[in-house]
């Protein structure tokens, strides 16, 4: 089975994967306990829609070089997997086929959050999705918290990085509140931990945050220098890290040292493990054959990025650029202003429709302290004034006890 | 409070936020003479929307385009009247 790539290290021992259901050890998961190999004949094509991560790496587990492709299904998305066999994991038995599969590539399907609400599937395989996991000595000492859903490449990335170095995966319940979950990754000693900015921002803002952090990730929204300076004063001794991937490309590079954006040499070739290009101020990716490439095999991110001194900067989401009365603004922009103003805890930006300029920008604000909405909005339209032409000023800022944030983790907008 | 006082109140809020001189507020005064340009003429929108809960402007079929701030008043007091 020379093409099982996702599968944990033969000397991989203990808990694999904690959940409120149950442990799964290593052993677990090698000897699919779930009888998955009888379920899937070799070869075939399988979709499972399971958001427990025991269940998810049980099936990466078994059934990578085994069957033809496997679809990880979200549960809130409507996806068509017809034609394949759905595993159903209530249901499972413990037989296990004697006689050796012949080897088969995997493809495994996730499906992309989708903003406009059909959820996208994007093909990848074992090789793709294991290409960014570390598996060095201290990567298997290091006990990850899971804050994603596993079907999602975020979530995908943490459940690989720790079974693939042979590490332990603490997966609290994804429905249950944020506080709740932290808890419990406090209660298993989790010292490694991945998360948008957006979460991060809420857990900086949690009583008591009793983490004892080795390693930092960041991914899925823009890192921005506050967010990552306060990660810094409040977790000295731990490696920060901040991602760029997309659901298209998978991860593409990471940056380690704690600045926000990445250093301008990545755009030189291959700086930074792949060729990267800006054109019309869009980041684009070298991934020659994929479906969405240019003639010249560059995949235009849709992420507008900015040069910076020796930096280049993520300025916000080409589509998400706003019209007021003519001017194009970006909502990302103004939430980075607004967010070094001491008084804002976290703010979203968005756009509201207006019969005089077209649109307007209205902010829902996460205040720091308790101060008097009137006299705090005065003081915010001020402060982006300051800095910016007024056509970025929000016309209205709406005081709100914590974002409303998307399942996978990133502020609603 | 009218719509009248709550306009009256909106508009001194926004020359007042802008640094702007606050002109004497009279039913024959010429919005766009004063200081206040579109931009300030979306937000005092998007604030009675969300006060009202109604943009008269979006909701007409045909376009008007007042030019008094007793015409401006006059079009939320005829989309807040009891119909």
């Amino acid at each position: 089975m020379t093409d099982q790539r996702l599968i944990a290290p033969a000397t991989a021992t203990g808990t694999a994967v904690d959940t409120v259901a149950r442990a799964w050890t290593f052993d677990d998961l090698r000897a699919d306990t779930l009888g998955l190999r009888a379920k899937v004949a070799p070869g075939a094509r399988a979709s499972l829609r399971s958001d427990d991560a025991g269940v998810v790496a049980a099936a990466m587990s078994a059934l990578d070089g085994w069957a033809s492709e496997v679809h990880l299904l979200p549960g809130d998305a409507a996806v068509d997997a017809s034609g394949t066999v759905r595993i159903d994991v209530e249901r499972s038995g413990s037989v296990t086929p004697e006689t050796a599969a012949d080897e088969h590539t995997t493809d495994w399907i996730l499906y992309t959050s989708g903003t406009t609400g059909t959820a996208k599937p994007v093909r990848h395989t074992g090789v793709s999705l294991a290409r960014r996991v570390a598996t060095t000595l201290r990567a298997a000492e290091l006990r990850w918290g899971l804050l994603y859903d596993p079907n999602r490449m975020a979530g995908t990335q943490v459940l690989l990085q720790s079974l693939l170095s042979g590490a332990y995966l603490a997966a609290p319940p994804l429905d249950a509140p944020l506080r709740e979950r932290v808890r419990m990754l406090v209660e298993s000693k989790v010292n490694a931990l991945s998360a948008t900015p957006t979460l991060w921002r809420m857990m900086l803002r949690l009583p008591s945050l009793e983490l004892r952090l080795r390693q930092i990730t960041l991914g899925g929204e823009i890192a921005d220098q506050p967010t990552l300076d306060a990660l810094r004063a409040r977790f000295p001794d731990a490696r920060i890290v901040h991602i760029f991937a997309a659901t298209e490309t998978g991860a593409v590079f990471s940056v380690t040292d704690g600045r926000a954006g990445f250093p301008i040499d990545y755009l030189d070739d291959a700086a930074a493990g792949v060729s990267l290009a800006v054109r019309d101020g869009v980041l684009h990716v070298y991934r020659p054959g994929a479906a969405e490439a240019d003639g010249d095999g560059f995949i235009a991110t849709g992420d507008v990025v900015e040069r910076v001194g020796d930096r280049m900067v993520f300025c916000g989401r080409a589509s998400g650029v706003i019209n007021v009365g003519g001017a194009n603004v970006s909502p990302e922009a103004v939430e980075r202003m607004l967010r070094t103003h001491p008084a804002v805890a976290d703010v979203v930006v968005k756009a509201r429709p207006n019969s005089v300029t077209g649109n307007v920008l209205v902010a829902d604000v996460v205040p720091s302290s308790d101060a008097e909405p009137a006299t705090l909005t005065k003081e915010l339209r001020a402060h982006v004034r300051g800095q910016a032409p007024r056509t970025h000023v929000p016309a209205s800022i709406t005081f709100v006890p914590a974002l409303e944030v998307a399942a996978t983790g990133k502020a609603e907008r | 409070m009218t719509i009248r006082d709550s306009i009256i109140e909106l508009l001194t809020e926004l020359f007042d936020e802008d640094d702007l001189e606050v002109p004497d507020f009279n039913d024959d005064l010429v919005l766009l003479e004063t200081e206040l340009d579109s931009l300030g003429y979306a937000v005092l929108v998007t604030r009675l929307e969300e006060q009202h809960g109604i943009d008269p402007f979006s909701a007409m079929d045909e376009p008007v385009y007042p030019t008094t701030l007793g015409e401006f008043v006059a079009v939320y007091e005829q989309h807040l009247a009891p119909k």
